[in-house]
């Protein structure tokens, strides 16, 4: 009993210090390592994460914490709900953390609402979204394009 | 001015690169969750995602996600020849979304399809050549190579069955041959059995196949071995051949019992791969 209620104390980049039960704490992979290894009885500081992400991750892990009897429905629901609030920018965040955090599922779960978001769009839409600069000549586009024609649509 | 102009070409460059600041690994991670279709489509983005589409590591990982792809042939329209199309089918929602892509010169060869076998992501397709000749071609259609391979005998076959097959213990892709020569007649006599190992550049014998081995065009490779049905009348309603590419011998899947007692199942039953099973279509209202 008295291990369940154990907490982990995190520390972010911008010092904000976050208590966060064991059982929570151990979904990212790293902090399960550390605990093994006996080394996560001070402050685990965490330098490339804000207090922000890091509160945001989580109330992730809390969420699959506390929902780990729901159905399986249940949590995609409310991963869906989780990711879809998140903008693009925050995302970036997110995935740095999870993998450093080794926290498979967000990694899994931000990792595809990326794909999502790239999904479906025209590659000129992507390098809006993403703000990546063309760095084709535009005859080498027209040859990538007419190499790969059978995946862009075509009337037929 | 100058010093100022310097920074904040540095800064838009830094934003510009916000997604490609994700680790490599991460950038996979991403990327192989699209589908075929739309990361084909990506290529025209910049130079670094088109790299990233054709490192083999990437397209393992791309491939092991993949959801499940059909490859069907139709008769186009305009010419009275086959088209040939790949569809990937995904579950969105509570339903499915098909993506389909039409092959392309680029991909594999176009015209003359007389058959296909397909292993790990791989294409293998019987061209009808001059003469009646028939050439096979392994395609890789995403990263747009093919290899020709000539069929391993100078005659023309009185049956024969193809399949192409891959080898986990020698990593290696193998087509498997099966035929009969002429000199013999039809029934009651073992078939030629025949490997062309990839990379190696020559057909091997491997002795007689397994009578009435002889299969319809429709094959699959699962778990290490191609499944395929007799062309027999008398088999058909026994049992699904296959052929071992590890061990390079051949065997037999037994039918499931309602299935055995059926006995007709209508021109050509096809095998099929769902959900990691091996799957069978047949329609036995069919008459020809």
């Amino acid at each position: 009993m008295a291990s369940t209620l154990k907490k982990i104390i995190l520390k972010s980049c911008d010092g904000k210090i976050l208590e966060v039960e064991e059982a929570v704490a151990v979904q990212s992979q790293m902090i399960k390592n550390m605990i093994e290894d006996d080394c996560a009885n001070e402050e685990i500081p965490l330098p490339d994460i804000t207090g922000e992400i890091l509160s945001m991750i989580i109330e992730y892990c809390k969420m699959h914490v506390d929902g780990e009897n729901n159905s399986n429905n249940e949590l995609i629901a409310r991963d869906a709900d989780f990711i879809t609030r998140v903008d693009l920018n925050t995302l970036y965040y997110l995935i740095v953390a999870a993998n450093f955090l080794n926290v498979k599922s967000l990694l899994d779960l931000t990792c595809q609402r990326v794909a999502d978001i790239i999904k479906g769009k025209s590659p000129e839409e992507i390098r809006l979204t993403f703000n990546i600069k063309n760095d084709f000549t535009p005859e080498e586009e027209e040859e990538i394009r007419k190499k790969n024609a059978w995946a862009f649509d075509y009337k037929d | 001015m100058k010093k100022q102009k310097k920074a904040s070409n540095g800064s838009s460059s830094r934003q510009a690169c916000r997604f490609f600041q994700l680790p490599d690994a991460v950038i996979f991670e991403i990327l192989s969750r699209i589908p075929i279709k739309y990361l084909l489509q990506c290529r025209c983005v910049c130079k670094r995602f088109l790299c990233f589409t054709y490192d083999p590591e990437f397209a393992r990982l791309h491939f092991s996600r993949s959801s499940t792809c059909f490859l069907f042939k139709n008769i186009s329209p305009r010419y009275g020849l086959y088209d040939f199309w790949l569809a990937q089918v995904e579950a969105k929602g509570a339903g499915i979304e098909v993506s389909n892509l039409k092959f392309t010169q680029y991909n594999a060869p176009t015209s003359c399809i007389v058959g296909k076998s397909a292993c790990n992501g791989l294409l293998c397709l019987a061209v009808l050549e001059q003469f009646q000749s028939r050439t096979f071609y392994v395609c890789n259609p995403v990263l747009d190579e093919f290899i020709r391979i000539r069929q391993p005998y100078q005659f023309v076959p009185r049956g024969d069955f193809w399949g192409l097959g891959y080898s986990t213990a020698t990593k290696q892709y193998k087509l498997l041959q099966i035929y009969y020569c002429l000199r013999y007649e039809w029934d009651n006599i073992p078939a030629m059995a025949e490997i062309y190992t990839l990379g190696t550049g020559s057909w091997r014998s491997i002795g007689n196949a397994p009578i009435g081995s002889v299969g319809s065009s429709s094959n699959v490779f699962l778990n290490g071995a191609l499944h395929w049905f007799t062309l027999s009348f008398v088999d058909r309603s026994e049992f699904i051949h296959s052929f071992d590419f590890n061990v390079e011998k051949f065997g037999t899947v037994p039918l499931s019992d309602h299935l055995r007692k059926k006995k007709k199942f209508g021109w050509h039953p096809s095998v099929g791969v769902l959900g990691g099973c091996l799957s069978m279509i047949h329609s036995p209202n069919h008459v020809i």
